[in-house]
């Protein structure tokens, strides 16, 4: 039938329409791990003040949230408690790796370490990684806006990279 | 009594003891004493008696024999003792002393965890740091994770699936007497990755057992593992708060082993940097503790203050928290005339601000009756565990390493250690508003007397290798007293590095503090403590 195909276009204006609102109230979970979560706090509070992006609102509760920002080194034996609390987020939620421990395990990789796990990617899958160490209020900003920007045009790769400035001769 | 003539006392209670005197300058004892393990625990009786209090207590693997190090200070003037016990590594068991300072406690667990030690009659030999039912003792020499690390996550992950299905069916059985509740590792109020069981009564709190080392990274392996400056990064991120005071604690233990000399200016520099970095970290603190009293305005105020300081501090250093700006022999960069400006008029600035606080918050009725004879530490208490810092010193106890020990250039200044009286939340909190002030002081005296000249000493060490010896130095951290026990052999890299850090021991007093209070005052008290996690799990 026709109606189906106007149906299907409605159906994905919907999709888009929660995606935007979904984009636009990022709640992440106040969940410090290291010294990246200094960072966080900063881009928190006043200079930087995060809520201008809507993504202002920590949550303590893993169930309130839908975005978890991992903020420092994901040690061997808080592993199992962060894959408990991915698990217990609902649907949909995305991740955040901050700075270069939750990425690749950082500054603290050496051969034989038993400490730490090398990036928690191997625990839950990760949407934005954000290098640095730890990186700047800025860089997390940056990165809200990337993981809106992916939540918003969930089908459509690659993400669009804000343009370099153009490098002037007599600058 | 002074360490000097303590040498006879300690050759009466243990006869077999060999009593050296090294120089303080450079190693940071006063007393050296070795000691068979059955003597050990009449020796730290005598301590006790003498008004010491433990510092610090560590393992050292020597490759055929353990070796178990043990620190004595005395509060107000550093009078520092350090004693051996050597054990075999066949029969590896020493007697413990946790009966007589409970601060032992922690510090032999975790040294029996990390080189497979027992510590005879230990009343709770479990894992502190490591996860519970690992195997492994890392800091044993040559030790290395060989196995798959991701199966080992796998395993911890259904270990712990495993474990949450055995102990549901059984909670509908539990007595509801007294009960355990369960707070963290991920909880807004207790800073980090820090887990707490607490053991209730209705709503009264019967005891505390906390659970270390979800933020543990291996700092204490990873020094034994680079060179004296790949240690450097790992210095800013144990402390990240007061990043620039623990670098200086590093630069102060090898330049003093190694008799390096920093020139004048370099020493303000490091003075200012320091101090404004302790003003910075009190201020997170102040807007911490607050939000957790449930006060959300002075977060926002104090971190537009902070990023001020963080400002400075960029300027001189180029980052913004996990500094690595100190170099052997003095600091990497120069500040320049712009950075003494804009320090000056933030000193100026914050004059005001700290006013506003106190017009805000220290007659604030709320705070008042949160804080006030809530979390008492004697100062009794505060030796047996070996509290240290604004915790210590609002009991009342006089040791500021900044004073004590002398550290530096802080003699040339003029500046108090604020004490309190009670040791309550509140006066915790007086005491660290007082100790910014003080912290500006110093500063503003510092920037006066800045001279001109080299930055760093000429001509660079080359080669950073200490004498083979042992070594201990401390520095006034934000929290405490931050201590490095450094044994070198000679090579150019450490053989062994211990830090001891000040909420370590800080926080192992929570459980003597915290009985028939409240959940709520549990919350003041943790807060007040100011506690860094990975400060304690290192």
């Amino acid at each position: 039938m026709a109606l189906s195909g106007k149906l299907d276009v409605l159906f994905t204006k919907i999709e888009d329409l929660l995606n935007m609102a979904r984009a636009n109230s990022l709640w992440p979970m106040t969940f410090g791990l290291h010294c990246c979560a200094i960072e966080m706090m900063s881009s928190a509070a006043s200079r930087f003040d995060l809520d201008r992006f809507g993504a202002g609102v920590f949550r303590p509760s893993p169930r309130q949230c839908d975005v978890m920002i991992v903020a420092g080194t994901v040690s061997r034996k808080m592993a199992p408690k962060i894959k408990m609390l991915w698990d217990q987020m609902p649907a949909p939620k995305y991740c955040i790796a901050l700075g270069g421990c939750a990425s690749a395990g950082g500054p603290f990789v050496y051969p034989g370490q038993y400490a730490i796990v090398e990036g928690v990617d191997k625990i839950v899958p990760v949407d934005i990684y954000i290098p640095g160490c730890p990186p700047r209020p800025e860089a997390l900003v940056n990165g809200i806006l990337m993981l809106q920007d992916k939540i918003r045009n969930k089908n459509k790769a690659p993400i669009k990279l804000p343009e370099e400035p153009a490098k002037g001769k007599g600058a | 009594m002074t360490v000097a003539n303590f040498s006879s006392q300690i050759s009466e209670c243990a006869p077999s003891a060999q009593i050296e005197t090294p120089d303080f300058s450079k190693t940071g004892h006063h007393l050296t004493v070795t000691v068979n393990r059955d003597q050990i625990a009449a020796l730290t009786q005598k301590f006790f008696d003498e008004q010491f209090f433990l510092e610090s207590l560590s393992g050292v693997d020597l490759i055929e024999n353990f070796q178990v190090t043990y620190h004595f200070n005395r509060f107000k003037k550093t009078e520092r003792v350090m004693v051996r016990v050597q054990v075999t590594k066949e029969d590896p068991v020493v007697p413990t002393v946790s009966h007589i300072f409970p601060s032992a406690n922690w510090f032999e667990r975790e040294a029996a965890e990390f080189y497979g030690m027992k510590f005879k009659d230990h009343p709770n030999p479990v894992r502190l740091i490591l996860p519970e039912f690992s195997t492994y003792h890392p800091l044993v020499k040559g030790y290395k994770d060989e196995g798959d690390s991701a199966k080992e996550v796998q395993d911890l992950i259904e270990l712990e699936e495993a474990i949450q299905k055995l102990i549901s069916p059984t909670v509908g059985q539990l007595q509801t007497k007294d009960y355990f509740v369960n707070m963290g590792p991920q909880h807004p109020s207790t800073h980090g990755l820090l887990r707490l069981l607490l053991h209730m009564k209705g709503e009264r709190i019967l005891g505390v057992d906390p659970v270390l080392g979800y933020a543990h990274r291996a700092d204490e392996k990873m020094a034994e593992i680079g060179n004296y400056l790949q240690f450097w990064p790992n210095t800013g991120r144990i402390d990240y708060l007061c990043a620039m005071l623990y670098n200086w604690g590093w630069a102060n233990v090898v330049e003093k082993s190694m008799g390096i000399e920093v020139p004048e200016r370099a020493q303000h520099i490091r003075l200012i940097v320091s101090e404004l970095n302790r003003i910075a970290s009190h201020l997170l603190w102040l807007g911490t503790f607050l939000l957790d009293l449930g006060a959300f305005t002075p977060f926002l105020y104090t971190f537009a203050d902070r990023e001020k300081i963080v400002d400075l501090l960029e300027m001189a250093s180029g980052e913004r928290i996990t500094f690595v700006y100190f170099t052997f022999g003095g600091v990497l960069y120069d500040v320049d005339e712009q950075f003494v400006i804009q320090t000056r008029a933030f000193i100026k600035e914050m004059r005001d601000h700290l006013k506003d606080y106190h017009k805000l918050l220290t007659k604030n009725v709320i705070l008042l009756k949160r804080t006030k004879d809530v979390g008492i530490i004697s100062k009794e208490v505060a030796r047996l565990y070996g509290a240290t810092g604004p915790v210590a010193r609002a009991s009342g106890v006089d040791y500021d390493i900044r004073k004590a020990e002398p550290l530096s250039i802080y003699t040339q200044f003029e500046f108090d250690v604020p004490l309190g009286e009670n040791g309550d939340c509140y006066d915790r909190y007086t005491v660290r508003m007082e100790e910014m002030e003080q912290s500006l002081r110093l500063v503003e005296q510092a920037l006066d007397k800045l001279p001109e000249g080299a930055f760093q000493c000429k001509p660079a060490p080359k080669r950073i290798k200490p004498e083979a010896g042992e070594y201990y130095q401390a520095i006034e951290g934000g929290r405490g007293e931050f201590g490095i026990y450094l044994v070198s052999d000679g090579k150019d890299k450490p053989y062994r590095v211990k830090l001891r850090t000040p909420c370590f021991s800080n926080l192992s007093l929570l459980s003597e503090v915290s009985k028939g209070l409240t959940m709520p005052d549990m919350v003041a008290i943790l807060g007040s403590l100011d506690l860094v996690i990975p400060d304690i799990d290192r």
